[in-house]
């Protein structure tokens, strides 16, 4: 069997080709039933949002998936294949593995390290399992996929630092005044950009904006979207002694805001820090003013430096998180190279436990005599026998399914033990207790077409 | 050597192990390194006490009375606080610079001190008053250790975000108004536990009849260090200078205390019989 991927992104996919290929959240089960149905697919997870849309699928043969995937992708979204073959991307095995551990710790993302795509590739996958979409593979596979992207905000900073010029001006914020709280926003003239920036502040907590702008119904305007206070040009300037953060971005020629006004408005703000955001070109505030004690003057050059600083600093933190990923595929190949053997060991243990408790049946038919502490100590004491002898079969078998002759020591061993019929009710079992440890009800793949359930990795994965 | 010794040489190597992985932290994000560097931590912390029972099990006394004991209760506050301070946020830099202190405290107390036994009975009539006495300096010397610890980080960020030189270093450090908050408090805790202890020498001068001793280096270094310090309240109440000025006020005020506490070779104060 083989992980495969298809889909399409914001890379590969303009926003107009991408839009004709979403999946609305009412349709997703119906889409997933679908999916299920597509030949040679045994397990799928579709993920859709409004950067991507992808198609995880477990299948049974490499040759002509792809083909089977578009033609499901054809039908459902009704859109002839040479309308968006050029926009695809198919990954296979050790290829879809990465993509998706990418994909889902925001390697992949547009704003490289963004947290939503976690959200939104967990939903999808409980989605799929709420379908019965998904079985053995995917519930172990995503699962480690989702415990990664944790990990991965976690153990890096990749998400910390601020990538846009807005943001970065509320990250220094928060490096002069840890909290917003209890902080006046002041902004001078109503842009779009000091409003996208106040909005950033307004919804980390500032306690009060004033808006000023040379028409005073625009001020009023833009104060009553964060229930501030609108106020002329002028007023403004008197209140620097009350704010603590200046954001500017007017048309005006000249600076609005000089040294000697600063000066004034810092005797009557005692000790307390002034914050200045100066995003007008050409610029609003005198650089002088950065002299002034206190004083933290910041323009659109410094904050598009910090930008860029972050997002280097995001791109050392993605390499971390890459090393991460091939850590994570090791360990999910061991777990695939362990799969084939678990239902084995169960038959073994099985038949063990029947052949004792037949064996302990017929002891005590013959020896009626014996009392219920004497049955009891025979039972234990032939059970350890059975134990003791299992175990070294067992850690043995463990050992060498990790190996290159993995499947043959497998044959091998099933065929000792004589286990070739107990093996696939077992692997049954191995299933139903795997979906139980994920917390949701046991997947029976595929149940229309009766495909037996994976035991045995394929030499292809 | 005795196994309390060999105690303390393990905890230097611990110490040592544990500041490497704070630094590797520090230079470039490890959360792997901290946590090791956190677990080295504690591993120093238990050596310390075990360090501590020993001296106690073998002099029959907590150990308090000589320079040795004195420096290695405070660099046992200040590994205690920088284990308190991993709780908090954005703490590696405070945590690194707390130990840095502690570890040349450590280093330096066994390479220049003995923890030799010393004779008491001279001070049997004011042994309380001492003990409270030392008690009371140590933990005031580490409150303020760590508020200049704060106060220099105060200044390092400031001088970053006032020259625009945005790096790993600022984004990792608590905000500018927390720094001045955690100084504030580390002060306020420190000064009037050095305060008292100061009062508690002079009551012991004034009970002695001992007056010279209250021009002595270390008493008046001490006294200055104390004048700084509640000036340092008395300016901070008024909100007449920015929290830079204070920082430095801090840093001069710290840097009186260690004169003090250097100054015990050229001070008769510290020769004190108790008599």
């Amino acid at each position: 069997m083989h992980i495969v991927v298809v889909g399409l992104n914001y890379r590969t996919a303009p926003v107009e080709v991408r839009e004709r290929f979403t999946f609305a959240e009412k349709d997703l089960s119906e889409a997933l039933q679908q999916l299920k149905l597509t030949k040679s697919v045994l397990e799928g997870v579709i993920v859709a949002t409004c950067n991507r849309t992808e198609l995880y699928v477990v299948v049974d043969r490499l040759h002509m998936c792809g083909y089977f995937i578009r033609t499901f992708m054809e039908q459902w979204f009704n859109v002839p294949r040479e309308e968006f073959t050029q926009h695809l991307y198919i990954y296979e095995d050790d290829q879809a593995m990465r993509h998706l551990f990418r994909v889902i710790c925001g390697l992949d993302s547009m704003v490289i390290g963004e947290t939503q795509i976690l959200g939104q590739v967990k939903q999808a996958f409980f989605k799929a399992q709420e379908e019965r979409a998904t079985g053995t593979w995917f519930n172990k596979l995503f699962k480690q996929a989702v415990t990664l992207g944790k990990r991965a905000h976690s153990e890096t900073s990749i998400g910390e630092s601020a990538v846009s010029v807005s943001y970065a001006a509320v990250e220094l914020g928060k490096r002069i005044f840890g909290m917003f709280t209890d902080k006046k926003v002041l902004i001078l003239g109503a842009g779009k950009m000091s409003e996208l920036t106040v909005k950033h502040l307004y919804a980390n907590g500032a306690s009060e904006v004033i808006v000023a702008n040379r028409t005073l119904a625009r001020a009023e305007e833009l104060a009553s979207k964060f229930r501030g206070t609108p106020c002329t040009m002028e007023q403004a300037l008197t209140r620097l002694g009350e704010v603590d953060i200046v954001i500017s971005s007017t048309g005006a020629e000249r600076y609005i805001l000089d040294a000697g006004i600063v000066r004034e408005g810092m005797k009557r703000r005692q000790s307390r820090p002034l914050f200045l955001i100066d995003i007008a070109v050409p610029r609003d505030i005198d650089p002088a003013i950065g002299e002034i004690s206190n004083v933290f003057l910041y323009d659109i050059d410094d904050l598009e430096g910090i930008v860029e600083s972050n997002l280097e600093m995001r791109k050392v933190e993605a390499a971390k998180i890459e090393r991460m990923i091939e850590l994570e595929m090791e360990d999910y190949y061991q777990w695939l190279r362990t799969l084939g053997v678990r239902p084995v060991i169960r038959a073994l243990q099985e038949k063990g436990v029947s052949i004792h408790e037949e064996t302990m049946d017929s002891l005590f038919n013959k020896l009626p005599e014996l009392d219920e502490h004497q049955r009891k100590v025979i039972r234990r004491l032939t059970k350890s026998i059975v134990n003791q002898m299992t175990t070294d079969p067992i850690n043995r078998i463990k050992e060498m399914a990790g190996t290159k002759q993995g499947d043959e020591a497998l044959r091998m061993f099933t065929q000792i033990f004589a286990l070739e019929d107990a093996v696939d009710m077992a692997a049954e079992k191995v299933n139903q207790s795997d979906a139980t440890a994920l917390g949701k009800p046991a997947v029976h793949l595929n149940e229309n077409r009766q495909e037996p359930v994976p035991a045995y990795i394929p030499a292809g994965v | 050597m005795t196994l309390a010794e060999q105690v303390y040489e393990a905890l230097i190597y611990m110490y040592a192990l544990s500041l490497l992985f704070y630094f590797s932290d520090c230079i470039r994000r490890n959360a792997g390194a901290k946590r090791t560097g956190t677990g080295f931590l504690v591993v120093v912390w238990g050596l310390q006490v075990t360090h501590v029972i020993l001296r106690m099990w073998m002099e029959g006394h907590f150990p308090i009375y000589t320079t040795f004991d004195f420096l290695f209760i405070f660099s046992f506050s200040i590994v205690l606080m920088s284990l308190i301070m991993t709780r908090v946020q954005r703490s590696e830099f405070v945590i690194l610079l707390l130990n840095i202190v502690g570890f040349s405290v450590t280093v330096l107390n066994r390479l220049w001190f003995t923890a030799g036994e010393i004779s008491l009975h001279n001070w049997q009539t004011v042994h309380g008053l001492l003990i409270m006495h030392i008690t009371l300096a140590n933990l005031g010397f580490a409150a303020l250790t760590v508020a200049s610890v704060f106060a220099l980080l105060y200044l390092f960020l400031h001088h970053k975000l006032k020259n625009k030189k945005w790096n790993d270093t600022v984004r990792r450090l608590p905000s500018l108004e927390v720094i001045g908050k955690y100084m504030d408090g580390a002060t306020l805790i420190g000064t009037p536990l050095l305060g008292v202890s100061v009062v508690l020498a002079v009551l012991s001068i004034v009970a002695e009849r001992r007056w010279h001793l209250l021009l002595d280096l270390k008493v008046i270094s001490t006294g200055l260090a104390i004048a700084i310090y509640f000036g340092y309240f008395i300016v901070k109440r008024r909100k007449q200078f920015s929290m830079m000025v204070m920082s430095r006020w801090t840093l001069i005020g710290y840097a009186l205390v260690i004169i003090s506490f250097l100054s015990n070779a050229y001070s008769a104060f510290h020769r004190w019989t108790g008599e």
